[in-house]
């Protein structure tokens, strides 16, 4: 009696333990971080091994016959042929169907659909993974539906494991007899004889030793699980828990995440061989897997399929045709996290919205900005640039290794395409973009002509004399970085071939304080105090805040948001978070005009012309920055399609080998030739509240075709454009402008 | 007689500037013919149009972002994404774009009407918001 009410006691204790743990969320899954998507369209320029490249990191995989299946690709020549894989983001849904790619050199020829042969003007590779948000168990699962599990697959799991799992009641007695005459024979605890319901209940309640004790909670759980379950409930539950492998350091856990990992299909689509495979991995995954011994492998896959013909579920030739096919393992990729930097970057962001233990078990799918094409630009460009750097430092004593940081950009959309923030994530995670304060030096010199803008024009001039300025408490004498031997230059020559003087002299003009404000308005967030030496980048700037506020030069005057996250989802895919591009106007589209304008002389016929020599033949705004004793060398680059920043330095500010022109530029390049499928080589358009004017270049009015010698075209804002002739070779006496005229005609004769 | 050319040789010449930027600039800005970029970009555009019609502006904008990525001179991109923002009832940003769309359409007739409406309904709602 008093068995029995311990024993119901129990039973309700163990129903409701049972109840709490598969009545809420039963496993964490990690949150995962993607890339962006990619668009493929006729004519784009691609290159086609990093084409083939993304495809493989995708799944896609080659074979010898015409694609049949979702993710099956094969390669000629000129022709690709895909089949595609079913696309699911946040604002696109796509079924995977057939297509062929048609290549002339780099170049997309055509893209058909392989069903109807019509001419398909763009679509989308899916995104890749980039990261997972791992718990402390560092399990990967998928979940899935028993609903969408092959019969033929659950067949195969119940011949290995649990034959009669639809007749018992959660215990098999037969299976137990069987267990006990093992283990009495061999005096120890040999065989279990478990049933699913009882694995079930071990891996979830129970520690994994071998004891009679265990054994009897085991059975009651097991029990008291099938009174309280359906049949399909537990074996749902049961197929998304068992251990199934392990990919590195991670354990891959459930059917789901199985059937990707071993044959890059959801589990809805698993063969009878496959599902016999991963059945006969139950027991021992990893000694059976077919990525540790393939013979092995097939073998046990073999004995699910011999016991399955056994119990009548399949017929002898099923068996046979299912035993003889050769076991063809996807291949996967070890797991390593994918721009860390820029991962880190967008972790700090998420860190508002989510916790940390969300990220790791709630499933949340976060799609990013992030390029994976770019990304590898950038990692590779910066590689080599430090590379080069080696000759000339130490690289013993990794402290004491240059660093680097690239950035890149769409300006319009202020979208983080690529980020490295530093030579090697494993030796240092100081994101050298978000983290670091450096002094721009002359990268930061636009901001000043910006100021200038309202009262000078770009052909004004500015005294390039030697001037000794008040500020800092003490005297502060600026020098050029080479000679200049003119007394004055224009805003543009000044700009274009970065000379401090006249810089200087244009910001003492206009003020220290609106060039402090202008900058400011632009979204740098570290002080910029109001000292003469702030005309020449001495203030230190965040990387990532440069970048955007060119961004601002690049976009008509509106600074864009930086962009990292673009969508999250939870697990069933709603829209759980959403960040668009959004624009705040920092100045008119006419002033920015006009300082790219001046930026495109300095990549032209300034600081930035060893560009052309590297293989820069398409027209960009660019300027470099060197700070004194060569503590940092930059080059801040854009077209309409992207921008580019990167930063070379020393964490413990040494000196570097050259000024950013040598050592930030060649990298700036590399990066940018390595994405040359996004650049139009198009220029902006011009805004309206922009002329186009002759002028003098001495005086810097309107040219006199009679007397001006040294004429040019200029912009000048509409505001403020030279409305006066050339005074200085001009007459205002009417007889000297009829001898000039004729003078013109006899020149001209 | 000759002294004003020669008062031009002999004054102080400042460094000669980059010349000549502006006609450069003229030859290479963006003309009314779309690369490839741009014909992807404009069936981007239709795409956003449709989800448009069908009361979607999240995923409208979405699309045209990718539609500015590929062809950022495409002005109706522009048009589309403040027709979004003016569905979602942000005045700012639908006023943002209509300026970039007027920038980049000006010189074509048609869109310039367009654009012109859209200001004055921005204008509306801006009023009825109070912003």
């Amino acid at each position: 009696m008093l068995f029995s009410a311990f024993l119901a006691a129990y039973g309700l204790y163990l129903s409701l333990e049972i109840d709490k743990r598969f009545s809420g969320r039963r496993w964490s899954i990690p949150s995962k971080v993607f890339s962006d998507t990619t668009m493929l369209y006729p004519g784009q320029q691609i290159q086609r091994v990093s084409l083939e490249g993304k495809l493989e990191r995708l799944g896609y995989r080659k074979v010898n016959h015409k694609p049949r299946a979702k993710g099956e690709m094969r390669f000629s020549p000129n022709t690709w042929e895909l089949f595609l894989n079913d696309l699911q983001i946040p604002h696109a849904k796509r079924q995977g169907f057939p297509l062929q790619l048609t290549f002339e050199g780099n170049r997309i020829a055509s893209i058909a659909d392989l069903r109807t042969g019509k001419p398909i003007p763009l679509f989308e590779l899916e995104p890749e993974l980039l990261m997972l948000f791992f718990g402390p168990t560092r399990e990967q699962r998928r979940l899935v539906s028993i609903k969408e599990i092959p019969e033929h697959v659950i067949q195969a799991v119940l011949a290995a494991e649990d034959s009669r799992f639809r007749e018992h009641i959660g215990v098999d007695p037969w299976g137990i007899l069987r267990a006990l005459y093992v283990n009495l024979l061999h005096g120890d605890i040999r065989q279990g004889g478990s049933t699913i319901t009882q694995q079930l209940a071990k891996n979830y309640f129970l520690t994994p030793e071998r004891t009679f004790s265990r054994k009897i909670k085991e059975v009651l759980l097991a029990l008291t699980t099938e009174l309280m379950y359906e049949k399909d409930e537990i074996m749902e539950i049961y197929l998304n828990e068992i251990y199934l492998g392990q990919k590195d350091s991670i354990s891959i856990n459930g059917l789901g995440e199985a059937s990707y990992f071993y044959f890059g299909k959801p589990a809805g689509r698993l063969t009878l061989d496959e599902g016999a495979l991963i059945a006969g991995l139950i027991r021992a995954p990893n000694l059976y897997s077919p990525y540790v011994d393939k013979e092995r492998s097939a073998l046990r896959r073999n004995t699910v399929l011999l016991a399955m013909n056994k119990l009548g579920w399949i017929s002898r030739d099923q068996m046979e045709q299912a035993a003889s096919k050769p076991l063809r393992p996807s291949g996967y990729e070890i797991y390593r996290r994918k721009a860390p930097y820029f991962v880190d970057y967008l972790s700090s962001q998420l860190a508002t919205l989510y916790s940390a233990e969300a990220l790791s078990s709630l499933g949340f799918s976060i799609y990013t900005t992030l390029d994976t094409e770019a990304q590898r630009a950038a990692e590779s460009a910066l590689s080599r640039g430090l590379d080069r750097l080696s000759p000339t430092v130490s690289q013993k004593d990794p402290a004491r290794k240059p660093q680097g940081a690239v950035l890149v950009m769409q300006p319009k959309t202020g979208s983080i395409l690529a980020m490295v923030g530093g030579r090697d994530y494993g030796e240092s995670q100081f994101n050298r973009l978000t983290q670091a304060k450096r002094q721009p030096g002359s990268a930061f010199k636009p901001f000043v002509f910006l100021t200038g803008l309202d009262r000078f024009t770009p052909a004004t001039l500015f005294s390039n004399e030697l001037r000794t300025y008040d500020g800092e408490g003490e005297t502060w004498t600026p020098r050029n970085y080479s000679p200049v031997a003119e007394s004055a230059v224009t805003m543009r020559t000044a700009l274009a071939k970065s000379i401090n003087l006249p810089t200087v002299d244009l910001a003492m003009k206009v003020g220290l304080d609106q060039v402090s404000q202008t900058a400011r308005s632009f979204g740098f967030s570290t002080p910029l105090a109001a000292y003469p030496s702030l005309a020449l980048g001495s203030s230190e700037v965040i990387p990532l805040e440069l970048a955007r506020a060119y961004c601002a030069f690049a976009a008509e005057g509106t600074l864009p948001q930086p962009l990292s996250v673009k969508d999250v989802t939870d697990e069933e895919g709603n829209v759980l978070e959403r960040r668009y591009m959004t624009l705040e106007r920092v100045t008119t589209p006419a002033k920015a005009f006009l300082i790219t304008s001046m930026l495109r002389s300095a990549v032209e016929e300034g600081t930035g012309r060893p560009l052309k020599a590297k293989g820069i033949d398409f027209p960009v705004a660019g300027k470099t920055g060197t700070t004194n004793d060569l503590k940092d060398a930059w080059f801040v680059g854009y077209t309409p399609e992207l921008l580019t920043l990167v930063w070379v330095g020393y964490d413990q500010g040494q000196p570097l080998p050259g000024p950013g022109s040598e050592i930030a530029l060649p990298i700036w390049a590399d990066v940018m030739n390595g994405m040359r499928q996004y650049l139009s080589g198009r220029w902006f358009k011009v805004p309206p509240g922009v002329l186009r004017k002759e002028i003098c270049i001495e005086s810097g009015q309107l040219a006199l075709f009679s007397g001006c010698l040294q004429r040019r075209t200029e912009f000048f804002l509409e505001e403020n454009s030279p409305k006066e002739p050339c005074s200085l070779h001009g007459s205002h006496n009417p007889l000297d402008r009829i001898i000039q005229k004729a003078k013109d005609l006899i020149r001209n004769f | 007689m000759w002294l004003p050319l020669s008062q031009c040789a002999t004054a102080p010449s400042p460094l000669p500037s980059p010349e000549p930027v502006a006609e450069k600039e003229k030859q290479d800005e963006i003309v009314a013919t779309p690369g490839p970029a741009g014909f992807a970009s404009l069936q981007l555009m239709e795409q956003a149009r449709v989800l448009l019609e069908s009361n979607k502006p999240d995923e409208a904008i979405r699309t045209l972002e990718r539609a500015v990525n590929l062809h950022p001179a495409n002005g109706g991109n522009y048009y589309y994404l403040a027709e979004a923002w003016l569905m979602k009832g942000n005045v700012r940003q639908a006023r943002e774009f209509n300026a970039l769309a007027a920038i980049y359409l000006r010189d074509h007739g048609e869109w310039r009407s367009r654009i012109l409406s859209q200001e004055e309904r921005i204008s509306r709602r801006a009023r009825e918001q109070g912003v």
